[in-house]
Order: C-alpha cells, then sequence, then structure tokens
C-alpha cells in the first residue's frame, strides 16, 4: 500500500549546513499492516509519521501511496488524496476547545464530500460505537484524557480511512486507558486499517504486527 | 504609583507598535473634537464681545406666508424705538459700502450704515475721538468712525486722523472717531466703519414700505427676551391697524441675538460634533480592542502578581495608569493636530459662519481635549482592565498556559467590532446624504448659463448721480454701447440685483383689472432692472413675446417682462401677454400699468437651493439706477485684457468711478454653496476616518484571532480542511460580527438622518441607493480589513502549528 524510496527530510542549519531529520528512508507497508515505529526521542518518528500523512511536503524522495506517486502531486491533490485515505491520532488529542464532542466528529466530515444527513448518520455511528452518546454535548475540558483520546481516534477513523496514522496516541494516558485505545486499533486493524502508530512502549507495540526502529533519522 | 508610571512606560516602550498605533489613533479622535470644539466654542458658545451680551436681542418682522426674518423700515423702528418700556434703546442699519479716496489709490471699504443708538447698546466707548450724536443723525452730519483695522489698514494707526476730512464716495466727511480693537458690527462679514443711517438714504427712511433694516437693541436691566418680543408684537398690531396700506401682515418680533446670530449654522454644527464625536468614539474602541488583546496576552502576568498578593484595585489601577499615558500621548498629538486643522477650517470655512476668524485653540479648547482623553481612558482602558483582572488565579493560570482566550474576552472584542461598524455606518450614511446633496446642487440648473459670464458691480458716487436718472441712464447706456464693442465680449448687459449677489428686491403690485384688495394686501415678486442684452448675455431663453428694445426708451410705452413662476402663479400658467400690472413703487412707474411684453424662463436668484420665485423684469431706460452689475458673455475665460478695457471704458466716460474686479460669475454661484460642500468635506473626512479606523480594528480583531488560533487552524488542516476552506471560516465568522453592526448601523442612520434633514438637498434622509452604496463601501473595507489577515491563516503550517505544545 506504501512503498517509500530514499526519502530523506532536512532542515537548514544556517550557514549553509543542513540538518538531516530522516536519512535515505526505504519502507514498504502492505495493506492490513499494523506497523509500530519506535526509536529514541528525536529520532524522526514524528517526521516520518507526518510525512506519511502527507501533512508534510518539504522532503526528498519517492513515495508511493497504492499506484499514486505521492512525490508527483500538487498540493491540492495530495490533500484530496489525504482527505480520502488518511486518519490521524494526535499524542495531544487536538480536539478543539471550543467544539463539543459531536461537533469535534464533525469536524474532519465538514472538510469532505458529505450531505447533511450522512454526516450526522456518521457521527451517530460513531458515538455509538465507541459509546460516548452520553458525552456528545460536553466539551473536551470536561472529559478525562482517555476519553479525549477516545473522541480523537473516533475523529480519525469517522471518514473511513484505508490508513490510520497515531503519534504516541497513549503517551499521556494511564496505562488502562492506553490498552483500551490498543484493543480499538487491534479491532479495527483486524476490520481491514492498516496502521501505523509511533509509541515509546514495548507493550503498546506488541498489538502491532512488526516494528520499525529509527535512530537518528536512519532505520535500524 | 511612581513605580507603575514607570512600569506603564516600560511596558509601552516594549510594545512601540501598540503604543504608536494606540496614540495616532487617540490623536486623531482628540485631535479631530478638539479642532471641532474650537469651533463650537468660537461660534456657538463664546458670548458676544460686548458688555453684558445677554441683555442684546435681535428685532426681525415676519410677514404672513413669507420667510420668518425680514428686515423693517424705518419709521416703524423709530415707532418700536419710542415706545417699547422694555428696550432700553434699539439701533437700525444697513450694510454699506464706500470708495475712500479717488482716481488711481482709491479703496472700497465696506461698512454699516447705522443709528448713533448703536454706540449705546453695544456699549463701547470708541478708542479715539468721539461717536456720532442724535442730532447728528438727524441733521444728517458727513461724519465717519473707523473701526480699528481700518485705522491700521488704511491710516497706519495715526492718531491725528481725528478731524480730518476723508473722501467717501467722492464727498468729503469727517472722520471723528476710532473704535477699539475687535469692536465691529455685524460681526461676520466685513466691517470698517460706521456711517449716520438717514444722510445716506434720505427718501428711504421716511418710506414705512422700505423695508431694508435690520434692528438690534439692548433689553432694560431685569426684562426679559420673551418680555420684549411680546411687546413688540403688540406695538407691531398697533402699526399694523394704523398704516393698513404698509403693513398689513407684517409683526414685529424679537430673539436673543446671540440666537440670531448662531441660529442658521447652528444645524450643521451640531451635525458636524456629533459626526466628530463618533470618530472619538470609534478610535476608543479601537484603542480598547488593542488594549484587551494586549491585556489577554499578559494574563499570566496578572494572575502571578494576583497570586503574590496584589488586590484586584492595584491591577486595575496598574493597568489604567497605562491607559492614562496612552490619553495624555494622544492628547499631545491630538492638540498638534487641532491646531493644524483649525488652519485648515479658517482656510475652507465657508465666510457666513459667524466669528471663524476667532478660532482659535485657548484653555477652553486644551481642557475639552484633556476631557476627551479622560472620557475616552475610562471609555478604552478600564472595560479591558476589569476583563483581565477577574480575580480567578486558578482559572486564569491554567487557560494562560494553555493559551486559550476567555469566551468573555472574545465576546467584548466582538462588542466593539459591532459599536465600531455601526457608528462608521452612520457617518458614512450621514457623509453620503450630504455628498449627494452636494452633487445635486451643483447640478442644480440656475436657469441662466454661468460660464464665461463676468460680472461687475458699477455703483455710480452718489455725490455726482444722486437724484439724476437722467444723468444714469446714460452713462450705463453709453457704458453698454461701449462694451458690446469691446473685444472678446459677445453679448453685454446689465442687471439689477444680480443673481447670486447677495442682493435681492422684492416690490408689491397688483394687476390691472382685478378688484383691488388695497395696497396693504399686494402681492409680492421679485423685482429686476436690466439693461441691453442681459436675456442673451446670461442665455436665459424667452419663452414667449419679445424682450426689451429700442422701443421701451423713457418715453415708450411703460413695460415689463416676467417669468415662468409669475404667470404660474399670477395667471394659473395662461397667457399673461397684453396684461397689464401696476407696481406699487417703481419710482417712474407710479401708477401706471405696465404692459407684459415678454415671459422669459425661470432663474434661481439667492441660492441654488432654492426653488425660482416668480419676478418681474422692468427695463433700465423706465427705471433707471445708480448700481448696476453689468454682465458680459465672452468668447473665452481669459479676463485680463478684458478687465483693463472695460475699466478704460467706464472711466473714457467718468474718470470719478470706482471701478472693482470683474468677478467670474460662476465664482458668485460658488461663494453660495461653500456653507453644503464645507459640511460635506467635513463629514466626508470624518467619515473617511471613522471607517479607516473601524477597517484597522478589525483588521487588529482578526489578526490577534488568527495567532490566537495558529494551533486550531493546525489541527484542522490535519483533518483535512483546505486552506480555502480556513480562509472562508474566517472571514464568514468575521462578517457574522460585521454584519450585525451594520444592521445596527442601518437602523440608527436611518433614525438619526432625519435630524440633518435642513442639511440636505434633493435627497431624502432615506434614499435607498446611498445606504445601499455605503453599506457596499463598508462591507467592502470589512472584506479587506478580514482578508489581509486571514490570508495568514492559510499560511499556518500544521506541522508547526502541532508541535506548539
Ligand atoms: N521545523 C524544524 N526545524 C528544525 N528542526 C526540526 C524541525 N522539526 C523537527 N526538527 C528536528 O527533527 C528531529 C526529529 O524530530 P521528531 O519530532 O521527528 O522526533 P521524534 O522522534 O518524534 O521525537 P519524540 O519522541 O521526542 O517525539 C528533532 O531533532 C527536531 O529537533
Ligand atoms: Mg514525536
Amino acid at each position: 500500500m506504501i512503498r517509500l524510496h530514499n526519502i530523506e527530510r532536512s532542515y537548514p542549519l544556517g550557514r549553509g549546513q543542513m540538518f538531516y531529520v530522516l536519512r535515505d528512508i526505504d519502507l514498504d507497508i502492505a495493506a492490513g499492516d499494523f506497523v509500530s515505529v519506535m526509536g529514541p526521542s528525536g529520532a524522526g518518528k514524528s517526521t516520518l509519521l507526518h510525512i506519511l500523512g502527507m501533512h508534510d511536503h518539504g522532503w526528498t524522495g519517492e513515495y508511493f501511496f497504492d499506484e499514486t506517486a505521492v512525490h508527483l502531486l500538487k498540493a491540492k491533490e495530495r490533500a484530496t488524496l489525504r482527505n480520502e485515505q488518511v486518519g490521524f491520532v494526535f499524542q495531544q488529542y487536538h480536539l478543539l476547545d471550543d467544539l463539543t464532542v459531536y461537533e469535534n466528529l464533525d469536524i474532519p466530515l465538514s472538510y469532505r464530500h458529505y450531505s447533511k444527513g450522512e454526516r450526522a448518520a456518521l457521527v451517530a455511528d460513531a458515538l455509538d460505537r465507541f459509546q460516548i452518546v452520553g458525552k456528545k454535548d460536553l466539551y473536551p475540558r470536561q472529559l478525562s484524557g482517555g476519553q479525549q483520546q477516545l473522541v480523537g481516534v473516533a475523529r480519525a477513523i469517522i471518514a473511513s480511512p484505508k490508513l490510520l496514522l497515531a503519534d504516541e496516541p497513549t503517551g499521556n494516558l494511564h496505562s488502562s486507558q492506553g490498552e483500551e485505545i490498543m484493543e480499538l486499533f487491534r479491532r479495527l486493524n483486524e476490520e481491514g486499517v492498516t496502521i501505523v502508530q509511533v509509541t515509546h512502549s514495548e507493550k503498546n507495540a506488541s498489538y502491532g504486527k512488526r516494528i520499525i526502529q529509527l535512530r537518528d533519522g536512519w532505520i535500524v | 504609583m511612581m513605580g507603575d508610571l514607570r512600569f506603564a512606560l516600560r511596558m509601552l516602550a516594549k510594545a512601540p507598535g501598540f503604543a504608536i498605533i494606540a496614540t495616532l489613533t487617540l490623536a486623531l479622535g482628540i485631535g479631530a473634537n478638539s479642532a471641532i470644539f474650537s469651533v463650537i466654542d468660537a461660534v456657538l458658545l463664546r458670548p458676544l464681545p460686548f458688555p453684558k451680551p445677554n441683555e442684546l436681542i435681535a428685532v426681525w418682522s415676519k410677514v404672513q406666508g413669507d420667510t420668518e426674518r425680514e428686515t423693517g423700515s424705518f419709521p416703524d423702528y423709530g415707532d418700536i424705538r419710542d415706545q417699547s418700556q422694555t428696550v432700553e434703546s434699539l439701533f437700525a442699519f444697513t450694510r454699506a459700502s464706500t470708495v475712500l479716496g479717488t482716481g488711481s489709490d482709491a479703496k472700497e471699504l465696506f461698512g454699516t450704515a447705522v443709528t448713533s443708538d448703536i454706540f449705546r447698546v453695544l456699549g463701547i466707548p470708541p478708542l479715539l475721538g468721539r461717536t456720532f450724536t442724535q442730532d447728528e443723525d438727524r441733521t444728517g452730519a458727513r461724519v465717519i468712525v473707523l473701526t480699528y483695522d481700518a485705522w491700521q489698514h488704511y491710516f497706519n494707526r495715526d492718531p491725528s486722523i481725528i478731524g480730518r476730512e476723508v473722501l467717501c464716495s467722492l464727498r468729503p466727511y469727517t472722520v471723528i472717531g476710532v473704535m477699539p480693537p475687535g469692536y465691529r458690527y455685524p460681526i461676520g462679514p466685513r466691517c470698517e466703519y460706521f456711517m449716520p443711517l438717514q444722510q445716506l438714504v434720505p427718501d428711504s427712511v421716511k418710506n414705512r414700505s422700505s423695508h431694508f433694516l435690520r434692528l438690534v437693541g439692548r433689553l432694560k436691566p431685569g426684562a426679559s427676551v420673551k418680555q420684549a418680543s411680546a411687546e413688540i408684537s403688540a406695538i407691531g398690531g398697533r402699526m399694523e391697524k394704523q398704516f393698513p396700506d404698509s403693513n398689513t401682515g407684517r409683526t414685529y418680533y424679537a430673539i436673543s441675538l446671540h440666537h440670531d446670530l448662531v441660529g442658521d449654522v447652528r444645524p450643521a454644527l451640531l451635525t458636524i460634533v456629533s459626526a466628530v464625536v463618533l470618530v472619538l468614539l470609534i478610535a476608543c474602541a479601537n484603542v480598547a480592542n488593542l488594549l484587551l488583546a494586549r491585556a489577554n496576552q499578559r494574563r499570566r502576568e496578572i494572575a502571578i502578581r494576583t497570586a503574590l498578593g496584589a488586590s484586584r484595585l492595584r491591577i486595575v489601577t496598574q493597568l489604567l495608569i497605562e491607559g492614562v499615558v496612552l490619553a495624555i500621548l494622544g492628547a499631545c498629538f491630538g492638540l498638534l493636530l487641532a491646531w493644524w486643522g483649525i488652519d485648515l477650517l479658517r482656510l475652507f470655512g465657508p465666510r457666513d459662519v459667524p466669528r471663524l476668524d476667532d478660532i482659535q485653540i485657548n484653555a477652553v479648547v486644551i481642557v475639552i481635549a484633556l476631557v476627551a482623553a479622560v472620557a475616552s481612558t475610562l471609555l478604552f482602558a478600564v472595560f479591558p482592565a476589569l476583563q483581565v483582572s477577574r480575580p480567578n488565579v486558578n482559572e486564569s493560570l491554567q487557560e494562560g498556559s494553555r493559551g486559550a482566550v476567555g469566551p468573555e474576552s472574545h465576546r467584548a472584542r466582538s462588542l466593539l467590532i459591532i459599536a465600531q461598524v455601526a457608528l462608521s455606518m452612520l457617518l458614512l450614511a450621514g457623509a453620503g446624504l450630504l455628498i449627494k446633496s452636494f452633487s445635486n446642487l451643483r447640478a442644480t440648473n440656475p436657469g441662466f448659463e454661468p460660464s464665461q459670464v463676468l460680472t461687475l458691480d458699477l455703483a455710480l458716487p452718489r455725490a455726482k448721480y444722486a437724484d439724476l436718472p437722467l444723468k444714469q441712464q446714460e452713462f450705463f447706456e453709453r457704458l453698454d454701447r461701449r462694451l458690446r464693442t469691446l473685444p472678446g465680449v459677445e453679448a453685454a448687459g446689465g442687471v439689477t440685483p444680480l443673481p447670486f449677489s447677495g442682493n435681492d428686491r422684492a416690490s408689491s403690485f397688483w394687476i390691472a383689472g382685478r378688484p383691488d384688495p388695497g395696497s396693504g394686501n399686494h402681492p409680492n415678486a421679485s423685482h429686476l432692472t436690466v439693461m441691453g442684452d442681459y436675456f442673451r448675455a446670461m442665455h436665459i431663453p424667452l419663452l414667449t413675446g419679445r424682450a426689451f428694445d429700442s422701443r421701451d426708451g423713457r418715453e415708450g410705452m411703460p413695460v415689463v417682462m416676467v417669468n415662468e413662476a409669475f404667470v404660474k402663479k399670477f395667471f394659473e400658467g395662461r397667457d399673461a401677454l397684453g396684461q397689464h400690472i401696476i407696481v406699487d413703487h417703481a419710482e417712474k412707474a407710479k401708477d401706471r400699468p405696465l404692459e407684459i411684453v415678454g415671459v422669459v424662463g425661470n432663474t434661481r436668484h439667492e441660492s441654488l437651493a432654492i426653488d425660482p420665485i416668480p419676478e418681474f423684469y422692468i427695463p433700465f431706460a423706465q427705471d433707471p439706477d445708480r448700481r448696476m452689475y453689468l454682465v458680459l458673455r465672452t468668447s473665452s475665460e481669459k479676463l485680463t485684457g478684458l478687465e483693463n478695457s472695460a475699466r478704460g471704458a467706464i472711466h473714457e466716460i467718468d474718470r470719478d468711478i470706482y471701478v472693482p474686479n470683474l468677478k467670474p460669475l460662476e465664482e458668485l454661484i460658488g461663494i453660495t454653496l461653500a456653507q453644503p460642500r464645507f459640511n460635506m468635506m467635513l463629514l466626508g473626512v470624518f467619515a473617511g476616518v471613522a471607517m479607516t479606523l473601524a477597517a484597522i480594528g478589525i483588521y487588529g480583531v482578526i489578526a490577534y484571532t488568527v495567532t490566537q488560533r495558529t494551533k486550531e487552524f493546525g489541527i484542522r488542516m490535519a483533518l483535512g480542511a483546505q486552506r480555502s476552506d480556513m480562509l472562508q471560516m474566517i472571514l464568514r465568522q468575521s462578517f457574522s460580527v460585521v454584519a450585525i453592526g451594520l444592521a445596527i448601523g442601518l437602523l440608527a442612520a436611518l433614525a438619526l438622518t432625519r435630524l440633518m434633514a435642513s442639511l440636505l438637498y434633493g435627497v431624502s434622509a432615506h434614499d435607498f441607493s446611498i445606504y445601499a452604496f455605503v453599506l457596499f463601501v463598508l462591507s467592502a473595507a470589512a472584506l479587506v480589513a478580514s482578508y489581509l489577515p486571514a490570508r495568514r491563516a492559510m499560511k499556518v503550517d500544521p506541522m508547526v502549528a502541532l508541535r506548539y505544545e
């Protein structure tokens, strides 16, 4: 499903020097895979994830998503592809403080081509599936961390992405809450969603099918 | 306290952009207010420059079905003065002009022909010499009292001038006195001398039907204007019964002199004051918004101070001191702006605003500026200070740490924007109405073609021409024949009084063959005397009949021409040719019916805003006059050569005649447009400033919101928002606020612009196209002001935004 070839990502350091965050990354991820990315802080895990998620485009190399050459796409086409295929779960949840749970879930749909009726139905489905119907009118600050991340996951998959990217989804959670999220991921993976998650915990990594180690921008 | 002040200065120095914008905004508001209040102070508030000004009154007459303020006759004046118990003294005056000296260094002076009572009424003794007496009034002594300015300007402040003889319009006058600086009457226009009235117009002062005098008096101590007015109208009532021929339908009344002087300009000034106060409010709203944004950034600082034991009062004081520092800076720069603005006001202000030259920045204005500064501080600084000093340390610290902004502060900023937009809408609507009025006025056809017409106001000196109609006629007819042959002149003629010259004349008349209701009940119409090719020179169309020609000489059949309005009013629009009118006081035509031989198109006379009124024209040969306005239609706009040849032509006939400069007729019309132009310009400028400030306000708020919401935008983009989605979202949110302001402003404008109805011409206060246009302009400004900072939201890099934690 994903084929990365010779991906490099660097930032200018000043005085003409470059700082390489990622170097010569070659990576294949098949459809239905569940990959855990691990490595020390600053290794470039988040950077890699944002490249996969097509938020970042300041890299060089080749990136094929299914048969599409992402590195050849224009910004607009890339955004369309991302909206159709990818969901993203953040470490800090990143729910919008001024919107209710219901409204937060609705955001991704509002940026895609759904009718009002479809949107209502999909949000209702998600609330049901994650068992947060009772919380739909609450604001994020009225939820626990675990509940907030649950909403974050629900929001990431509400538009039925084929690829789910998660950057330390359980980083701020108690272990029991973390387990809940991981179980959820496993179920989603069984339903056919391809998952790439960044994690520091061996235990979380064990939910995945394979582990990629990153160190100083190199896959090891 | 000193510590707070030092801290305040340090905080402002740390944010120079903020300090500069806030100071300039306040300076604009305070400066505009100071300038306008200096006008109000000089024109409306400052007492008249005479002792006990509250005792001064103006006496006017009122004629049924005519305007409120009519002049009075000399015999009526005498009766009122002699019979009134409430008025201590009363003078009558009319504006006059004279030519000082002869030959090439002759100068035209403007002054007042007046009864000697003026010096008792106004109550200031002369600086040098003496003033004239009642005896001199009666005997018609040739004496003259100079104003200080004239003494300085024409006589180099020579004290030996007293007792010397000077030549005024070729007659010797003795200078008997010089008044102190500032003494002039009437107050508005140029005034250089005072002369006894009676000897100037010995015939008119005997005629009870000759209404040409303005009356001003001083009340007896303790008498009120109301009492005086009641008494004067009672006297007027008695005169009406006693002299039905001249006084039927005419009553007299009194108002305070101050009110009389400023009554005309009051609505315009009040409109402008409201406008300028709105500008200050908008400026305050802007600064409040800036402070609110800053205060939010300082929430943490404030919470920490509170946690360390600062009371809420201390915190509020601290923030207010910053506000006061800004206000004082704003007031200083504002006064500078006002100083400069006042020069502009003096330069562009219309001449008919009384005491415009007295405008200055004095203690009153400085106090007003400081009051405006303090009041605006309270407006713009208290609100944000109270907002951020909410004593909830815990929440503030948490909120601050999360970088989120309380919903109240958001609402407060929206309210300020709504207020700014609404006020701007109000101002723009007012300015739009005035602009449309003005362009209506300018587009109004005066009934003649003023371009390429030069006019010359020529008065033959009384000394040589008074009571000599044959000589007057001969002079002007010879001149007319010469003028039409001058190179560059296409047609020449003369008229008195000339449209837009500031003079008019009305006479009562009756239509021959109709039952006569008695001369007191005769209708009035404008009475003009014309000479030569006047109608052709002015391009006034002849509608039916014929124009005057050589048949209509002195011995010819008495004839008259009338305008369309005359035919409409007195002949119901039917054929008036061949009908006769009898003019009551036309000297040569007394009791002789004049045959209507021609009808011409209507012309406007006093101003473009006043619809044409019925007029009749009498040929010069049958009604000669000492004063004529010559009109020359020229083939080009250039007049230098023409002026000299015209002067030569006049001096060829009589060397002693003073020839003023030629004036383009368009310039005379322009003078009557000065007041509406001035109103329009001022309100236009204020509306422009208001809109700019509102736009800056919107810009500031959106820019601030965009930085505050960077993280949110990052999240939204990560969740699939396109850049255009974000732009749309911000514009939509900005516009939902702006739209509320527009709606409120629209309602306010619909309600309040009615108050300026008296300033409008040819446009309804609810003119749809203006409101639509103003809505469009303001929306466009708001759109631009939102779009510029909103573009920054599109540049948000989700990667960077999400890293913000
Ligand atoms: N905009 C940037 N400019 C310069 N350097 C950057 C930028 N963004 C990231 N980096 C650098 O790239 C490196 C990798 O960052 P990245 O966030 O991918 O690490 P990570 O593996 O996710 O670490 P962590 O486990 O702490 O989240 C870091 O050294 C970081 O300083
Ligand atoms: Mg990371």
